[in-house]
């Protein structure tokens, strides 16, 4: 069986960076913790520089759909019109908190975003409305009538503040949905320490070849 | 030079030689009767009956006899050639040795017919040898045998006219010239008289075989002198004795004299049947029916004095011939590669003429097949059992190839044939290897020989035939069964296909009708503040929050994380700002810091909004400290956690609100605003075991709390605080007395969420009554169509 000797020593690398950091979150080892501040911040750099790389790679990508005509060059012109507008703006404006770029972020970035937020909601009534255009079962209708008695006992009307009503709405809130939220929450620990050995292990390899 | 044909290899070899210069094999007997060490008797056989002693030894005196066996054997050029012998006779067999120490019979002066032979070289390895006389049984020493032509080959001065014919013999058994005589010829003595006999034998009875063939008729006559003749020559004893009588001097194949001298199975009509019609060179008109159903070899007799005798005699013996390619083989001519044979070489001709049968046997159109002739065919009286299965063979119908094996087809049950695969093995043998006489076995010590029984069996030679598919039977019944179960599998591997319906008209129109609704109400709401809705009353954790905030010490630095994203401003940003408030109201420094790159933009948003308690706006380093990025996600929040200062480049001298800082527990508070479940998590995992006993706080949008909510029912509580939701940030503000900012919000968020109540509704409801109406009216038509389709 041929072995790489480059996936060996990323291998080996995951596993010793992996114990090193697990170690020094259990271990008050003064030397441990050193060793581990440092990995962390290797890692803190390592993330950055990767975030530079996939917005270079991004400009790239756009750019050369730019020169060769493809599909929606259009957008990658805006996009690259943007990318440099706002560059320029934010270099000028003495970084990102300046002038110019809060500008740009309170009067097009917010309100772009929040409008996509706000057809969102839309998007959610109109998949409500046509869930019962297929057939009608016991569980859509369930979750057709919780949604609405959540949402007009949140409304703040006196003629729905009846005695009881809140009261059945918190008993919902903090009891059906907390209890799906803590398996959830449950769930999520559990595949990340499997993951986490896994990689410890070298089981798995997201790294390498 | 003459030359001798090796029986194993057979190809020529001088005569002189003891071995085949080929192959190798010997030529000459080990025993030669010329031999002195053969003369000598051989010891150990005290204990042998007379008349097997006397096989196992040659006579010495049979020498003298030999040339007179010979004589009888000489073809017509007069070449003979005793010595020649290259073949000699097993001390077992008898038969060899008849007539010869036969006296001569007396016959008139006919030339005894001859006949030319071609024979083909027996290959089977036999070796005769012509016996001594001392080999022969007394009672074959004494019996004067009547040398029937067939067994001559002799030329004008056969034996033939000397030898005495036996008035009991049939006609056709015996040469036609020589006309049966009267009892009172010469006969054979009893055996009483052996020794006598044997005395007189070799005196007066002429030497050989001819003398053997004189005393046949004679001996014939008695039968119960031949206590150790085989069954098949006592028969023909026995049908002597019946014949007595002069013999008809017409006594020709076709007269009922003739017929009656027959054998049966000569005489059956069956002979008749379906015989194939073989090819005649000379067809004597004399020839019996039956006979001349069985065809007849190349007979060439350049010189009859006797047609009709010569007719007669050779009939019977075409009959062996199948065709002219093989049974033409049967009849041995008497060329000079023949005179070496010796006088009993009508055996091996014999022998030739069973080899050339086996050979015709193969043939479909050959009637004349001798494959198991030796085995069923009832040995008539006077044939050997194979001579006699060859008239049989004519009698009887063609027979199938198959059905050569008297082995009937087996009948499998019926359980058996479903097992058997279709057409799949059917096995041929090796097509190239050669069956039956032609085989020439090529492994083991009978290697060269042919007609032996093969060394490997016949399953070695079996090969699949090609393009063989083995198929199981199944019957159509199963066949069904099988379709459909096949069917049901590919159905269930495939999806199900699911009807589109249009609905980009209706869906698009109806989007807009939403939207617009929407956005008209919630703008009269905005400007006109109607309808007005009751404002909230503060929930139990707002309470507790502000509580919380109330007790931190003035002047204490609070760590407030800002990780929402710019869409969620609207929401965040009131709950957000009216904590910040309170904190600056407070006396507390905030430290700002996000996870998201928008996070110092937005960091900055917020401190704009706020105002000191002077009225000025907020100052960075002295009122607040914006930290800026933190890369890496959890890792970030880790790093942050464990050592606060050296998680930025900032030197935290410069920064005052960080000197005191060592550890994240020098923070009065920890505050996370967001609206990421994730984010949320991942922050009350990597900071609270750093924190200690200070409190964490977490401002989180209405969709995040329930699943932040966990960590603040938790015992003991994780979170601190929480407030979420615009509902928090309204009740948040009214509990500190602030200038409510986020209360010009609440009712259009109330008649929002009152509008998309009533949307939801109507349109499930409407959905749903269009669905019903549209699948009954498919139903009608699907009943219209099967209607008109009936």
């Amino acid at each position: 069986m041929k072995t790489d000797l480059g996936s060996v020593i990323l291998s080996a690398v995951a596993v010793v960076s992996g114990v090193i950091v697990l170690l020094g979150a259990f271990l008050p080892i003064s030397p441990l913790a050193e060793l581990r501040a440092l990995l962390l911040d290797w890692a803190m750099i390592l993330t950055a520089v990767a975030g530079v790389v996939g917005v270079v790679y991004l400009l790239g990508l756009h750019w050369s759909r730019l020169r060769q005509g493809q599909k929606g060059a259009a957008g990658s012109a805006a996009m690259l019109a943007a990318f440099a507008i706002t560059l320029a703006v934010i270099f000028l404006s003495g970084g990102p908190v300046g002038g110019g770029s809060l500008w740009l972020y309170n009067h097009v970035l917010v309100p772009i975003e929040s409008s996509l937020t706000a057809l969102l909601a839309v998007t959610l009534i109109i998949a409500f409305s046509r869930m019962f255009a297929r057939k009608l079962s016991l569980p859509r209708l369930i979750f057709a009538v919780v949604v609405v008695f959540v949402l007009i006992t949140a409304v703040a009307l006196p003629a729905i503040d009846i005695w009881g009503l809140r009261d059945l709405r918190a008993w919902l809130v903090n009891v059906w949905a907390v209890a799906g939220a803590r398996g959830i929450l449950l769930g999520i620990a559990l595949g990340a320490a499997a993951a986490g050995l896994r990689i410890l292990f070298g089981a798995e390899r997201p790294y390498g070849r | 030079m003459e030359e001798v044909r090796c029986p194993m290899c057979g190809k020529p070899n001088p005569a002189d030689l003891d071995v085949c210069r080929f192959c190798e094999a010997r030529l000459r007997p080990v025993w030669d009767p010329e031999s002195p060490a053969s003369s000598e008797p051989s010891t150990g056989d005290e204990d042998l009956p007379d008349w097997l002693r006397s096989l196992g030894t040659p006579d010495p005196k049979g020498s003298e006899a030999e040339p007179a066996a010979e004589e009888l054997w000489e073809d017509q050029s007069g070449e003979s050639d005793a010595e020649s012998a290259d073949f000699t006779l097993d001390a077992g067999d008898w038969l060899s040795r008849i007539g010869v120490d036969a006296p001569p019979h007396s016959t008139e002066d006919v030339p005894p017919p001859t006949y030319e032979y071609q024979i083909e070289e027996p290959d089977d390895g036999f070796e005769w040898r012509v016996p001594e006389d001392e080999d022969l049984p007394d009672w074959l020493k004494r019996a004067e045998i009547e040398q029937p032509d067939w067994l001559k080959r002799t030329e004008s001065t056969g034996p033939a006219a000397d030898v005495p014919v036996a008035a009991d013999l049939p006609e056709w058994l015996i040469e036609p010239t020589a006309l049966p005589q009267a009892p009172g010829a010469e006969t054979v003595g009893d055996a009483d008289s052996e020794p006598q006999a044997e005395e007189s034998g070799a005196q007066e009875q002429p030497t050989g075989l001819e003398a053997e063939f004189d005393s046949l008729p004679d001996l014939l006559a008695e039968p119960e002198a031949f206590t150790d003749l085989p069954e098949w020559l006592a028969g023909a004893a026995e049908l002597s004795q019946t014949e007595v009588g002069a013999a008809d001097s017409s006594g020709a194949p076709g007269s009922p004299d003739f017929q009656a001298d027959l054998p049966d199975w000569i005489t059956s009509d069956a002979a008749t049947q379906d015989a194939p019609d073989l090819e005649f060179r000379e067809t004597p008109a004399d020839i019996p029916s039956q006979l001349e159903s069985i065809g007849a070899p190349s007979v060439e007799s350049p010189a009859k004095t006797d047609a009709a005798a010569d007719d007669d005699l050779a009939a019977w013996l075409s009959a062996l011939e199948a065709d002219d390619d093989a049974v033409g083989d049967v009849i041995l001519s008497k060329a000079d590669e023949t005179e070496a044979e010796g006088d009993l070489s009508w055996l091996s001709e014999l022998e030739a003429a069973q080899t050339g049968l086996d050979l015709v046997a193969d043939d479909a159109a050959d009637a004349l097949s001798v494959e198991g002739a030796f085995d069923d065919a009832p040995a008539p009286s006077g044939l050997p059992g194979w001579l006699g299965q060859a008239a049989a063979e004519a009698e009887t119908p063609e027979k199938p190839p198959e059905a050569a094996d008297d082995l009937g087809v087996a009948e499998l049950p019926s359980w058996l044939q479903a097992m058997r695969p279709l057409g799949a093995t059917e096995f041929a043998p090796h097509a190239s290897a050669p069956t039956g006489e032609d085989q020439v076995e090529g492994a083991g010590p009978l290697a060269g020989l042919r007609g032996v029984l093969p060394a490997e069996p016949d399953i070695t030679r079996i090969e699949k035939t090609a393009a063989d598919i083995v198929r199981l039977q199944i019957s159509d019944a199963q066949e069904v069964q099988v379709k459909l179960l096949s069917e049901m599998i590919e159905l269930e591997a495939q999806s199900p296909t699911v009807i589109p319906r249009s609905t980009t008209a209706t869906g698009a129109a109806l989007r807009l009708a939403v939207s617009l609704l929407l956005l008209v109400s919630l703008l009269v709401a905005i400007f006109t503040g109607l309808p007005a809705y009751r404002l909230p009353l503060p929930p139990a954790e707002v309470v507790h929050a502000v509580q919380l905030i109330e007790s931190l010490p003035a002047g204490a630095p609070a760590l407030v994380i800002v990780d929402y994203e710019p869409g969620y401003s609207a929401e965040m940003d009131p709950l957000t700002r009216s904590v910040v408030v309170h904190l600056i109201q407070r006396g507390l420094v905030p430290v700002f810091v996000s996870t998201l790159p928008t996070g110092p933009m937005q960091i900055q948003r917020l401190v704009t909004a706020v105002r000191a308690d002077d009225g000025q706006p907020l100052e960075s380093g002295r009122h607040y400290t914006n930290l800026g990025y933190l890369p890496g996600g959890a890792l970030g929040m880790a790093n942050f956690a464990a050592a606060p200062r050296s998680a930025f480049v900032l030197d935290g001298s410069e920064v005052p609100a960080l000197q005191p800082v060592d550890s994240l527990d020098d923070f009065a508070v920890a505050i996370v605003a967001t609206e990421s479940p994730e984010r949320a998590r991942g922050w009350v995992e990597q900071t609270r075991f750093r924190l200690g006993d200070r409190p964490l706080m977490m401002l989180t949008s209405a969709q995040a709390e329930p699943l932040v909510r966990p960590y603040y029912d938790s015992a003991p509580a994780q979170v601190a605080a929480l407030v979420g939701g615009l509902r928090g940030a309204v009740a948040y503000e009214i509990n500190t007395g602030q200038v409510s900012t986020a209360a010009g919000s609440w009712s259009p968020y109330n008649l929002g969420l009152i509008l998309a109540t009533i949307f939801m509704v109507l349109g499930g409801v409407v959905s749903w009554m269009g669905s019903r109406i549209t699948g009954r009216r498919e139903q009608q038509a699907v009943k219209g169509a099967s209607g008109r389709n009936e």
